[in-house]
Parts: C-alpha cells; sequence; structure tokens
C-alpha cells in the first residue's frame, strides 16, 4: 500500500485502436465520442430553454468557486450554494462513465465507489485552487490536483478502492470532445491577417523548430514527451499538452511534467513580462500581442495583458483567442504524423489511409467534429452558443480535474525524476520559449507596425 | 515490534504532516495574503476587465463577449485595412 505506484510506463494516454466496427462499442476512443456528444447535446437542450436565466445554467453543473478567507465559502456563501450543482456532476459523471465502462466489460460497482472519493479529492483540488492569492496567480487546479494525487500515492499508497475509478484517459478524451465545442473557428479571422500572421504562422514554426531542436540537438530520449512539452509551450498551456499528449500517446508522467514546467514559467512570465514591456517603454498594443503569442496559459495571457491597460488586454486576448483556434488542428496533425512517421514500421511499405484510419486516435475526431458543429451553430445562433458555453466549461473541467488527480495517484516520482535527468526538458522549454519571444516579437511588430498599422485603431477603439 | 508499529504509522503521518502544511498556507498565509493593497487593487482591476486568471479558453472570461462586441465593431470599420498591407490599392 505504501509504495508509490510502479506500472505507469505500461499505459499510455491514448490505448490502440484495434480497427473493426465492434470498437464503437468496445474502444474507449469511441465511447469518448459518444459520451462527448451525448453531454454536448444534453447541454444544448438545456441552453435552448427559455425560461432559464443564464444565473440559473450556472447553477446546474456547480464547481467549488472563489474564495478569500474561509474555504467552506468556496460551496456555501451568502446567495449560492454549489451543492446541489456538483451533485448533479458527480451523479452525472458516475452515470456517464459508468455506462461506457459496463458495455466495455467493466463492473460498476467499485467504479461507481471509487469515483466518489475522485469526485472527493477533484473538490479539494478545486478549492485549493479557489483561493483568490492563488487564483490571482493562475495556479490552476491542474498543478494542485496532481499534486494531491502525488502526496496521496506517495505516503499512504494509492487506495485500492479507488482504482477502478482512475480512468485517466477516458476522462480526458471525454474532456477534449467537449472541449471542442469551444473552439470556435470563426474567431480565427477575428483580427483577419495580422491576427493569422501573429498566431499562426508564428506558432507551428516554434513547435516545429523546438520539437526538431528536442530530437537532433538536446536528444531528448521520449518523442511523445518532446511534443507534448514544444506543443504545450508554443501553443496554450495545459490544454494543448492534454490534446497533445492523448494525440501521441504521452505517458502520464509525461504529461504531468509537461504541464508542470509550463505553470511555473507562466506564473513567472506574467509577472515579468508586463514589467519588462513597461520597462522597455513598448507601446502596450505591441506588448499584449506579444504577451498574447508568447504567455502558455489563456487566462495568465489576460492577467498580463490587463496589467499593461485595456489596449493591451484586448491585444492579448485577441491573439491569444486566435491561438486557441489551433489546438484541435495541431492535435490532429500531431495524431496523423505519430501514426505515419514515428510509429511506422520501417519493414512495410508507405502507410496507406486505411492504416492511418484504422490507428487514429478517433476522440480527435469528435474533438475536431465538435468544433466544425459549434462553429457552423455560432454562425447562426451565437446566443445558444455562448449559453452551451455557461455548461460545457463546468463539465469539461470536472473530467480534466478528475483526469488529473488520476494521474497524480497513478504516477510515480521515480519515472519523473528519471525524465527530469539533465535538465534536458527545463532547457528544451527554455530554448522553445526564447525562440518564441523572438518570432513573436518580431512578427507583432512587423504585422501591427508595419504591414497592417491599421489593425492598432482595433484595441484602441471602443 | 517498536520499528513494526513506527514502520506503519511513517506514511500516515507523513501525509498529515502535508495536510497540515497545506492547511497552514491555505486557512493562514492565504487568507492574509488576500487583503495586502496589492493583491486586492489588482483583484478589483482584473474584475474590472472582467478577467478570470483561471481561464482555459478565450470565452472563459466573463468579459469576453463585451471585448469581442468591441473588437468586431472596430474592426468592421477599419477591416479593409486589416487585409490590404499598407500602401496596397486603396490603403493609406
Amino acid at each position: 500500500m505504501s509504495s508509490p505506484p510502479t506500472e505507469t510506463n505500461e499505459i499510455d494516454i491514448v490505448s490502440e485502436p484495434p480497427g473493426s466496427w465492434r470498437e464503437l462499442r468496445t474502444n474507449e476512443d469511441w465511447w469518448a465520442n459518444w459520451l462527448g456528444t451525448a453531454v454536448l447535446s444534453a447541454l444544448v437542450v438545456l441552453a435552448s430553454i427559455g425560461s432559464l436565466s443564464d444565473a440559473k445554467l450556472k447553477t446546474i453543473l456547480a464547481k467549488p468557486e472563489k474564495w478569500k478567507q474561509n474555504p467552506i465559502e468556496s460551496v456555501f456563501a451568502a446567495n449560492r450554494n454549489a451543492v446541489p450543482g456538483m451533485a448533479t456532476v458527480l451523479v452525472g459523471s458516475i452515470a456517464a462513465f459508468g455506462l461506457g465502462l459496463v458495455v466495455m466489460g467493466r463492473p460498476f460497482g467499485p467504479f461507481a465507489r471509487g469515483f466518489v472519493g475522485l469526485f472527493a479529492l477533484a473538490s479539494l483540488a478545486y478549492v485549493l485552487a479557489e483561493q483568490e492569492v492563488v487564483k490571482y496567480y493562475s495556479l490552476e487546479y491542474a498543478v494542485w490536483a496532481l499534486g494531491i494525487g502525488l502526496a496521496i500515492s506517495h505516503t499512504i499508497g494509492r487506495p485500492k478502492w479507488i482504482r477502478p475509478a482512475l480512468r485517466t484517459e477516458f476522462y480526458i478524451k471525454t474532456g477534449l470532445v467537449v472541449y471542442g465545442s469551444g473552439i470556435l473557428l470563426n474567431e480565427l479571422f477575428a483580427l483577419a491577417a495580422p491576427g493569422i500572421g501573429i498566431s499562426w504562422v508564428v506558432t507551428p514554426i516554434v513547435l516545429i523548430t523546438t520539437y526538431v531542436i528536442g530530437q537532433s540537438i538536446l536528444r531528448i530520449p521520449s518523442k511523445s514527451l518532446n511534443m507534448t512539452l514544444s506543443a504545450d509551450m508554443s501553443v496554450c498551456g495545459v490544454s494543448a499538452a492534454i490534446a497533445t499528449a492523448a494525440a501521441c500517446r504521452a505517458k502520464r508522467e509525461e504529461l504531468s511534467l509537461a504541464i508542470g514546467i509550463s505553470l511555473t514559467f507562466t506564473a513567472i512570465m506574467m509577472v515579468v513580462m508586463p514589467m519588462a514591456i513597461r520597462a522597455l517603454g513598448m507601446d502596450p498594443v505591441l506588448g499584449g500581442a506579444w504577451i498574447g503569442g508568447t504567455i502558455d496559459a489563456t487566462g495568465a495571457v489576460a492577467v498580463a495583458g490587463g496589467a499593461l491597460g485595456e489596449a493591451g488586454y484586448k491585444a492579448a486576448f485577441t491573439i491569444k483567442m486566435i491561438q486557441n483556434t489551433l489546438i484541435g488542428v495541431i492535435a490532429f496533425a500531431v495524431a496523423v504524423y505519430w501514426v505515419t512517421v514515428v510509429e511506422r514500421d520501417l519493414n512495410r511499405p508507405a502507410v496507406g489511409p486505411i492504416e492511418i484510419w484504422r490507428r487514429l486516435p478517433k476522440f480527435i475526431l469528435g474533438f475536431l467534429a465538435m468544433s466544425v458543429v459549434f462553429t457552423i451553430l455560432d454562425s447562426r445562433d451565437s446566443h445558444l452558443v455562448d449559453r452551451v458555453a455557461i455548461l460545457a466549461k463546468p463539465a469539461r473541467e470536472w473530467f480534466f480535474c478528475f483526469a488529473f488527480v488520476s494521474i497524480g495517484l497513478e504516477t510515480n516520482f521515480r519515472e519523473l525524476a528519471h525524465h527530469l535527468r539533465g535538465g534536458k526538458p527545463v532547457v528544451l522549454y527554455v530554448v522553445g520559449q526564447t525562440l518564441n519571444l523572438v518570432l513573436t516579437l518580431a512578427m507583432a511588430w512587423l504585422m501591427l507596425n508595419v504591414v497592417f498599422p491599421g489593425a492598432r485603431e482595433v484595441f484602441l477603439q471602443k | 515490534m517498536t520499528q513494526g508499529k513506527t514502520t506503519a504509522a511513517g506514511p500516515l503521518v507523513r501525509l498529515l504532516g502535508l495536510a497540515s502544511g497545506v492547511a497552514f498556507i491555505w486557512l493562514i498565509l492565504l487568507p492574509a495574503a488576500a487583503d495586502w493593497p496589492a493583491v486586492t487593487e489588482r483583484r478589483q482591476s482584473l474584475q474590472d476587465l472582467g478577467i478570470d486568471p483561471a481561464a482555459r479558453l478565450y470565452s472563459d472570461h466573463p468579459g469576453s463577449p463585451r471585448n469581442l462586441a468591441e473588437i468586431d465593431n472596430a474592426k468592421r470599420r477599419s477591416n479593409q485595412r486589416l487585409w490590404l498591407p499598407m500602401g496596397s490599392r486603396g490603403n493609406p
């Protein structure tokens, strides 16, 4: 009981799909698609009920919220009671994931019992993350969820009764399908050509260059760790790490490591960058765009941009928003690259379309499909999509939180130490982020000051 | 025998020690820090701009709809200048 988990290396974020009709019923990837679609369909129905105000919608799926002095305020406060909404998440999650597991041949009872414990730990992670000072520094629940899991597994050991509920991959994949509903592709054009130039040109260049440096110069032994780190640094932090780790079959401790490094540097950059921009006397629009293209986490980008004033905040917000639309495309591209290049059997001819289809992680298709469906829906009824987002946000964040607690409970410090030996992942992050800082500043200056100076007015006007 | 008992209790003691540390930080230190003027001023400014520091997507910010509407309005007014490089036809 007291020894830390040892089998983490044997289980990848994505399981191998067998490639038959039967997998529609038995494969976790497909079940993530079915559950994600079912959850979003239910949310669309709820959001369509006109008599439910936005405030009422927020209470349906609740999580612990911001508190200052007393942690109980995160659940019970003068004007809110999160217990019914949290109970809905608990019961709904047990029913949904339990159904999937039963059809895939796993027993329901042990899962349901373990899930109650997992839910309690996830709630605790939220309470820690929602303290005002912690929240202000963007130290999000992922780090506390991982920490709680690691603390338990490395002291009293992972309790036997909770093990059937540790379905990391299932929670991540389903959360990603729900997350797809928030990636509206039309936002790609939010700042027309300058936005595309800053976000969609620089980001892939930085990602690919960092990955190549990791492989050919730093010689990082794990390609999946290299790719997860490169994506989380160049795209948008934890979300990109989750999606890419799943697409390239990263191991759990690799995802933990990438998230830990990203959150550490995010906390530093969100404080240092606005100070540096002000010290350099840089114009807030250019500085905001620089922040938007470089700081990993979306929340931290807004905080750092906000330190430059309203124009800086708007520039940072817009560039990050455009960058957010890249997640699905990059996850898909990474999945195809992994199937066709990294995992290719050199003794066989080139991988054909059927083989690509057979081996592609199918939840990536669900993720992209939801993004396309909700983009179309947004063009017809943006109010409905905004109301769905009110419900989709807590749903996907709970699923991710379950995954992070599970990862913490299943991660072995020794494995993390093995990856950190020589400091290569940190060096990779620093090298990649330095390249990102230089290229993003150069491109933002070129776009906003030289080629499209009219773009600056977008952030200066009301 | 004594050593066996110590070994069995060790993990639990370590966990309780960690929990006590967490409780001290979250129940004593952080609530005190939340009242520092620099923190309260910053919190107010984030609230005014509608920023959620824990946002995972741009739409998670409470101020996102207002922001998008303002950016959209401004973009409409200068749309041509956002697609045609400076010096192109019709662009000053």
